[in-house]
């Protein structure tokens, strides 16, 4: 049974103007921190078991909720490139699972356009227990919400669309991970330290340029290339196949015209 | 010759303004394309750019909007480098390979 701040908040969700596409509810722009409450407190309002189908444009994750608590990743768009995380519990202490989970969400949080959530009814049995992610627990896990990587920066990941691996943001010194598999994403938030002092560096050796990529071989996992960018303001490292650069190049020459 | 070898990559792609043999050991240019339109200074600068973005890798770029600067380290000898200054127009696809290529020959030839 719900205490009364409990039900005025359901009475009030349920009565304030919700938008609607498809079937689907608009939250709101991805990456907007209102949005990302609206997220939290859908999953803080599902009691009955279902199916949450979270998504921008074709990229979606669907988490399957019960009791307020994300109990799994019940399914994700190939693009999220998460399909080891499909079916696999998150609870507090799984720290992989769902540091994996954070990421995908994250990944989600940042592409353009606008979020939306269908409810479906859930596609297998799920607990009624304490375990799972409830609404503080993802707070915690995914932090800030991420800055949307918009305009320059997402024309040139989108033109390596077949080499990006993954790519994280640049914000303070800080890199967070935002896309990419668990190994990849850890990969390229320990890069942190080695950017600074090679930044500096170059810094020193170059001076500065408002638009700039530096391109390191030999420090991420199975060959692949790190891309240090900042273009018209945004920062994110991105990470490309092993013989890519060739790509990168006129990629980044189209991006920085 | 060295040289010859540069000048034929360098004019066979439209973009690529300087080609630079370095060793990166004592950071010291060896040869350059015959027209490079680059002072000294600015070609030991690049050298110095090589051998802090190749340190862990074989292969480097740093550009900006208006030069990519591509280095590449030779898996024959790691002392030995080629560095590269181009156009944001040049063919990549076609360069980078033919830039290999070059570094392969020379760097076994100085060996």
């Amino acid at each position: 049974m719900s205490d009364d701040p409990q039900l005025s908040g359901k009475i009030e969700a349920l009565t304030q103007d919700a938008v609607f596409e498809d079937g689907a509810m608009v939250l709101g722009p991805a990456g907007a921190p209102e949005t990302t409450q609206a997220i939290l407190r859908s999953i803080d309002m599902t009691m009955l078991p279902r199916d949450m189908v979270f998504a921008v444009g074709t990229s979606f994750v669907t988490l399957a909720v019960s009791g307020k608590r994300v109990r799994h990743v019940a399914d994700t768009s190939p693009d999220l490139m998460a399909e080891g995380l499909v079916g696999q519990p998150v609870n507090v202490d799984e720290t992989d699972a769902v540091q994996s989970l954070a990421t995908v969400l994250r990944a989600l949080f940042a592409a353009e356009g606008v979020l939306t959530v269908k409810r479906q009814t859930a596609s297998t049995a799920l607990d009624a227990g304490t375990a799972g992610l409830g609404q503080q627990d993802l707070s915690k896990v995914l932090g800030p919400p991420p800055v949307a990587v918009t305009g320059s920066v997402s024309t040139l990941m989108g033109d390596l669309y077949e080499v990006l691996g993954g790519y994280a943001q640049i914000a303070d010194g800080a890199i967070t991970p935002v896309k990419g598999d668990a190994d990849l994403a850890a990969a390229l938030e320990a890069l942190g330290p080695k950017w600074a002092a090679v930044s500096q560096a170059h810094m020193r050796l170059r001076g500065t340029a408002a638009d700039s990529i530096v391109t390191l071989d030999g420090v991420l996992p199975g060959g692949s290339l790190a891309h240090f960018v900042s273009l018209k303001g945004a920062q994110v490292v991105m990470a490309t196949a092993e013989g890519s650069l060739p790509e990168v190049a006129l990629a980044w020459a189209r991006a920085a015209r | 010759m060295v040289q010859d070898a540069l000048d034929k990559v360098c004019n066979d792609t439209q973009g690529c303004e300087s080609l630079a043999f370095v060793d990166l050991s004592t950071r010291m240019v060896l040869v350059t394309n015959a027209d490079t339109p680059e002072s000294q200074d600015t070609l030991n600068l690049l050298c110095a750019e090589a051998a802090l973005l190749l340190d862990e890798g074989q292969i480097a770029m740093a550009a900006t909007a208006d030069h990519v600067h591509v280095f590449l380290r030779s898996a024959a000898d790691q002392s030995d480098a080629l560095c590269c200054i181009c156009a944001p127009g040049t063919d990549f696809t076609t360069f980078v390979p033919a830039a290999q290529a070059c570094l392969t020959a020379i760097s076994g030839d100085s060996a």
